[in-house]
């Protein structure tokens, strides 16, 4: 008898914390951070200066959370103990518009969206594609780049393009465009797939073969491919999409000041600008 | 009756949509080989180093071995077993192929057990009364023998919670495998959340896990009932 009520007890505890899910704080807490307020001098030499301002806001107190995973050059990367990028440097724009003070946190990228979902982040950048599932979990801001996917692999590997991945073990990173569309087995049939956390892991075991390519977006490819003499980036593009920042779902509030100063920034032609700056470092 | 239907809603979308329970199903396959073949490398290396230990404090032998076994002892329990385990897999393994993975963190495992599993059975053996060897010496064994036939089995009864303890740990130290790609519970549990977008997962790998504790504790009961059978009460 005590073991049924036990297990009844059990049972309840867990369906609260699934039905609980997203509205509460389940989500890991200790996520390090890093407030770009103080990394400014060193990454953004062409940006006026953005002192930081302490402006009382309802969201997060003044200080505007931001998403990441900082293992994707150019859009986001650790430069000595700060992330910068692509996506940090209009985030910073974003922030400036609303006299708030942006915060970069890193995480996995796979946590991003459940970070945003919950309420842990204001918004997630993060070079992510727009897919429909996606969609289905949060908001997506205007278009801001596109994106191709490319593979990545030993400039000697004998695959040359995506019907020749079949048979083979590709490294993807978790979560990734990549890695949802590579796991339909009926698109890419005789894919072993290999999920990573780190693009660097996956180079590593590419090196090693014991994976015999990567997918990836064109750029983080590029950036690889210049550190490792023997990558070689394939010219078929396998797909191509569009990366946008995302917010909780219905904050109409916040989409609509990212969406202006998107928007702004993209007439400007800064963000070329911006990306053309992190390629060359 | 919203609840319940937000759970079940929930739970369909955690277990079943997509064939999702497929990478829970193959987690607690690795789960399990890396837990049992670990537990076997650690117990199995336990004993040897805890034997040499001893043998080097009872005769003053085996001086070389016995400090070998303390740069082991050392090393291991002074690093993390993410560290080892990544160590082991990129840079020892490094040429080893990506299918090789769960058998390489099994072994990592297995080695870093060994550490904890030599103190405990360490202890086991100390625990037995010195009578007891001499005992077994006076009737003609010699020290092996002893050691064999009278002193580990005593031992052995002795630390059984404690290495009941050290396989539900290992079970659950399991957990960092996905660093380097092994589809364990967590793993899954990962894989699962980075496709839906949901912390939920998290709780089916917690349930999963608190499931297979539980079991390895009853065989822990069992095997205890059997031992005890034979005890004079």
């Amino acid at each position: 008898m005590r073991r049924i009520s036990l297990f009844i007890a059990l049972a309840c505890m867990c369906s609260m914390a699934l039905t609980g899910c997203g509205s509460s704080g389940s989500a890991s807490s200790s996520l390090p951070t890093s407030s770009v307020a103080d990394a400014q001098a060193g990454s953004a030499d062409d940006m006026p200066d953005t002192p930081p301002v302490e402006v009382s806001s309802p969201e997060s107190a003044g200080k505007l959370i931001m998403a990441t995973e900082a293992g994707f050059k150019p859009y986001e990367y650790y430069e000595g103990t700060d992330i910068v990028g692509v996506d940090v440097d209009i985030a910073r724009e974003i922030a400036k518009e609303m006299n708030m003070e942006l915060v970069v946190e890193h995480m996995e990228f796979s946590a991003i969206i459940p970070a945003v979902d919950s309420g842990k982040a204001d918004f997630g950048a993060a070079g992510m594609s727009i897919t429909e599932e996606r969609a289905q979990q949060v908001d997506f801001t205007v278009e801001y780049a596109t994106s191709k996917q490319v593979i990545l692999t030993k400039a000697d590997s004998d695959i040359q393009t995506a019907d020749d991945l079949s048979g083979k073990t590709v490294g993807v990173q978790l979560g990734t465009v990549a890695d949802l569309a590579l796991s339909e087995p009926e698109d890419f049939p005789g894919v072993k797939l290999e999920l990573y956390n780190k693009y660097f892991e996956a180079v590593n075991d590419l090196l090693s073969g014991r994976i015999d390519a990567i997918v990836l977006d064109s750029l983080p490819a590029q950036e690889l491919s210049k550190v490792n003499e023997s990558l070689a980036i394939r010219d078929e593009e396998i797909f191509t999409d569009v990366y946008a920042f995302c917010v909780k779902k219905g904050n109409t509030e916040l989409l609509d000041s990212i969406n202006t100063v998107m928007q702004r920034l993209m007439d400007e032609g800064k963000i070329a600008e911006f990306t053309t700056n992190h390629l060359e470092e | 009756m919203q609840f319940v239907d937000n759970f079940l809603t929930t739970l369909y979308k955690t277990v079943l949509a997509e064939n999702r329970w497929r990478f829970y199903l193959e987690g607690i396959g690795n789960t399990l080989m890396m837990t049992v073949g670990a537990s076997l490398i650690g117990i199995v290396l336990g004993i040897l180093i805890a034997m040499i230990k001893t043998h080097h404090n009872n005769s003053g032998k085996m001086r070389f071995l016995n400090w070998l076994c303390n740069v082991y002892t050392t090393v291991i329990r002074g690093t993390p077993v993410l560290v080892q385990l990544l160590i082991i897999y990129y840079m020892i393994f490094s040429s080893a192929s990506s299918s090789a993975a769960p058998y390489i963190a099994a072994l990592a495992f297995g080695l870093n057990s060994g550490a904890y599993v030599s103190e405990t059975i360490r202890g086991g053996i100390q625990s037995v009364d010195k009578g007891q060897t001499e005992a077994g010496r006076s009737l003609g064994l010699n020290q092996s023998q002893t050691m064999r036939l009278i002193v580990l089995p005593q031992a052995v009864k002795n630390i059984l919670p404690a290495l009941f303890n050290e396989m539900i740990m290992l079970l659950k130290e399991t957990s960092v495998a996905g660093w380097i790609q092994v589809v364990d519970i967590t793993r899954a549990g990962d894989i699962v959340r980075s496709r839906m977008w949901s912390f939920s997962p998290l709780l089916v790998s917690a349930v999963i896990y608190l499931v297979l504790v539980v079991a390895l504790t009853s065989v822990q009961r069992m095997i205890e009932r059997r031992l005890a059978a034979s005890d004079r009460s």
